[in-house]
């Protein structure tokens, strides 16, 4: 398929996918991720608490030393924090939710009514390939964000340099979600292996990587200004509430799941569509 | 007999879940508790801390706006904190760090209270708040010793001078002078027995002074037995030398000083030592080691005292009367520290006043006018305005005077007018009066420094300038009744005892005491 024909198709794959949100069982496997990111959330936010003080004081104080238990101190890198624990509990969780939501959407836009268990079963089912299978991009991506803020802070740079770095960052993990966009698909609707989905890569990109890059880009646009925000926590620590960081990065992790049901929708549906050519 | 199938087992062994999850739940909760209790105080301590600081910071962007009733909330924000964790439970040394730390914040808290009773006006509540402070937080010593400092600053701002001296003297007595596990130097605490023996001299007791530095320099010495090799050492010799200053013992202040530059630590106070060493050698009488060490001050230690160094080089040897090398290094620092702003003003200042000392007249001029130009706000820039008229009108060139001054006194209307800031129009309405005294404008001057008075009543400024004005209606204008009026008010009004009997005086002369 041309390149245009991608677009066109991912851009219908995004409106169905939109559609598909009213559909509550879809939610399902989405919903038990952001548990998994509403705990970490509270973990980090309550860490005084008796209840989770025990290990969260001392892995906090590692982390940012001691003057970040005195408050409000953690609300200044809350959102630094937990962009770290969001990365392993997409690189787990984020795989196995996104795994059992591929296999919904793909029943879904069958045109068949399957129950949300059934996805979760299946996705519990394959965790490891999905988790060992997203491996690579997640810390590719990892790699490319921490190795370039390490890079900015070690030069001390002001200024455009630490601007690019977040664009050369910004624009690096979009092109690597493109790269491993249709990775689940291949694991869940496959049932390749590892191996076999990771090999099986160069063969979407020919029908499909327009259409996922388009997609990436276009899903990473909503999140640009609560990132924006959150980058000036110390601002608003010092000026406003300390805990509106706090929900603010509640608000960033909702944006966020409702992009990660996007963007398993619309892989699935391009997927079928560009890739297996289904008349889905 | 075969054992049941698996997929059937008998309802002796089936559990409902409840139970099935029983243990992971008793051993989940078992663990919720292992938490220190005291992070959680510490979190909720710092947090209402948080919050009543920011309400105490909302009041002081714009005081004039903040009634008696948000100063009232605020004080009950900190009041809470103090009840919440209170110091019998939270102010005991013997608590883990944790616990000290609340037990800090509660007891920030309690001289918040008192700060903020001060502020309200009630200075008697707010000494107590603080007294009480000071005993329920004395086993947290920095707390306690933050507490008898706000109590010794809130005597002396109530102008309660023998008690605020006694709280002093209590400070100096009670508190260590180093902060052991710090290894700091307790700045304030080794200040205190200067302060007491300053004020006992200023009263006129010269032996009690000498005795209380006699034994602040005993404790001082037993002190830097300890300390020697210690960070904390450079600061006790610096203030072991002052004692011995104040007591006349110049060279064991002198080598009070030298040892401090000895020390292992003194790297960082290295530069200020070298120029205290350099002011106290003037003191002693020792000008030439005073240029010595200044000008080592002024070349060495990569710069940091440098700009005070010069300062004090162009001051010493003004005072030395030496012209040619004051003018040169004030100009010097001006080439160098023209944006340091009071400093600058004050060295351009100096300039003009050394050349109109000289005879150079023109250049002199050029100083003051430059100054009044580049920081028409700065006291020094408001002198120089004042310096033009009062040099012209010193020669008896009167036409020249009036036009200087009725051009400064037209920069100095602008000035009131437009700047917002209290202190810049303060300063101008001072100036305005002394330009219009040199002038010789009796009447105007009058009417400038009575309404400096009407503005600062309760200020040294204010008095002075009610006191001027009684002055210039009684001798410049013979306006007997609006100078006895005056004084009058001056009696009946003026929070200074001094301006009162000055007042009373006056009145006795002209024959109005108390009718």
């Amino acid at each position: 398929m041309s390149p245009f024909e991608q677009l066109a198709v991912a851009w219908q794959a995004l409106l169905r996918a939109l559609r598909a949100m009213i559909r509550g069982g879809l939610w399902v496997p989405f919903l038990w991720l952001g548990l998994c990111e509403a705990l970490v959330l509270l973990a980090l936010v309550g860490f005084a608490h008796p209840a989770v003080s025990w290990f969260m004081a001392p892995l906090l104080q590692r982390l940012g030393g001691a003057a970040v238990l005195r408050y409000p101190n953690v609300f200044r890198i809350l959102p630094a924090l937990y962009a770290r624990a969001d990365l392993a509990i997409g690189a787990v969780f984020g795989s196995i939710a996104v795994g059992a939501a591929t296999w919904l959407f793909a029943e879904h836009f069958r045109g068949a009514t399957t129950p949300a268990g059934e996805g979760l079963r299946r996705g519990f089912g394959r965790a490891v390939a999905l988790v060992l299978v997203n491996l690579p991009f997640n810390l590719l991506v990892a790699a490319l964000a921490f190795g370039l803020e390490a890079w900015v802070a070690h030069r001390g740079s002001g200024g455009l340099v630490p601007r690019l770095a977040s664009a050369i960052i910004l624009g690096g993990s979009i092109l690597l979600q493109a790269v491993f966009f249709y990775v689940n698909a291949l694991v869940m609707l496959e049932r390749r292996s590892v191996w076999g989905a990771l090999a099986g890569l160069p063969e979407t990109w020919a029908r499909g990587f327009w259409a996922a890059l388009l997609l990436g880009i276009v899903l990473a646009l909503p999140l640009l200004p609560l990132q924006y925000l959150s980058n000036r926590a110390n601002v608003i620590v010092e000026r406003g509430t300390p805990e509106l960081v706090g929900w603010l990065v509640a608000a960033q992790a909702v944006v966020s799941l409702g992009l990660w049901f996007l963007l398993a929708g619309s892989a699935t549906l391009a997927y079928l569509s560009l890739v297996r050519e289904e008349d889905a | 007999m075969s054992a049941p199938p698996r997929s059937t087992p008998s309802p002796r062994h089936r559990k409902s879940w409840p139970l099935r999850f029983a243990p992971a739940l008793a051993l989940a909760l078992a663990v919720t508790g292992c938490g220190d209790p005291a992070l959680w105080a510490r979190w909720g301590a710092d947090h209402d801390f948080w919050y009543a600081r920011r309400a105490v910071e909302r009041l002081q962007l714009n005081p004039r706006l903040a009634t008696d009733a948000d100063y009232a909330a605020a004080g009950a924000a900190f009041a809470r904190i103090v009840a919440r964790y209170p110091a019998a439970r939270w102010a005991q040394a013997s608590e883990s760090p944790l616990a000290v730390d609340v037990g800090t914040v509660s007891g920030r808290a309690a001289i918040a209270v008192a700060r903020i009773e001060e502020l309200r006006g009630h200075a008697d509540a707010a000494l107590a708040d603080y007294a009480r402070a000071e005993d329920d937080f004395a086993a947290l010593v920095p707390v306690a010793l933050e507490a008898a400092l706000a109590r010794a600053r809130a005597l002396e701002r109530a102008d309660r001078g023998p008690e605020s001296i006694a709280a002093w003297q209590r400070i100096a007595a009670r508190y260590p002078l180093v902060d052991e596990a710090r290894d700091e130097a307790i700045l304030p605490v080794l200040d205190a027995p200067l302060k007491v023996a300053a004020a006992r001299r200023a009263a006129g007791d010269a032996a009690g002074a000498d005795s209380i530095l006699g034994a602040a320099e005993v404790r001082f010495d037993d002190a830097l037995t300890r300390a020697r090799g210690h960070r904390a050492a450079s600061d006790l010799w610096a203030r072991l030398s002052q004692i011995r200053a104040a007591r006349g013992r110049w060279d064991a202040s002198l080598d009070a000083l030298r040892s401090g530059l000895a020390e292992p630590a003194a790297a960082k106070l290295a530069p200020r030592l070298v120029l205290t060493l350099a002011e106290r050698s003037v003191e002693a009488g020792r000008p030439d080691s005073a240029l010595a060490y200044a000008r080592w001050a002024e070349s060495g230690f990569g710069g940091a005292v440098r700009p005070d160094a010069i300062l004090f080089l162009a001051q010493l040897w003004e005072r030395r009367g030496q012209t040619d090398s004051a003018l040169v290094a004030y100009q010097r620092f001006l080439d160098s520290y023209s944006q340091v702003p009071r400093a600058s003003a004050m060295a351009r200042l100096h300039r003009g006043i050394l050349l109109e000392a000289a005879g150079q007249w023109e250049q002199a001029r050029t100083e003051y006018r430059a100054l009044a130009a580049q920081q028409p706000t700065d006291p020094n820039g408001l002198d120089a305005l004042l310096r033009i008229v009062v040099h012209h009108a010193a020669r008896h060139e009167t036409d020249l005077a009036r036009l200087e001054g009725q051009r400064a006194i037209e920069s100095l209307d602008q000035m009131i007018t437009n700047q917002r800031d209290e202190t810049v129009q303060f300063n101008a309405r001072r100036a305005k009066a002394d330009v219009l005294l040199a002038m010789g404008d009796g009447p105007r001057a009058a009417d400038a420094l009575e309404e400096m008075w009407r503005l600062y009543p309760n200020t040294a400024v204010g008095i002075g300038a009610a006191l001027r004005a009684a002055d210039v209606a009684e001798r410049d204008l013979h306006d007997r009744g609006r100078a006895v009026t005056l004084y009058q008010q001056i009696e009946g009004g003026a929070r200074s005892a001094d301006a009162q009997r000055r007042a009373r005086a006056a009145l006795d002369r002209l024959g109005e005491a108390r009718r």
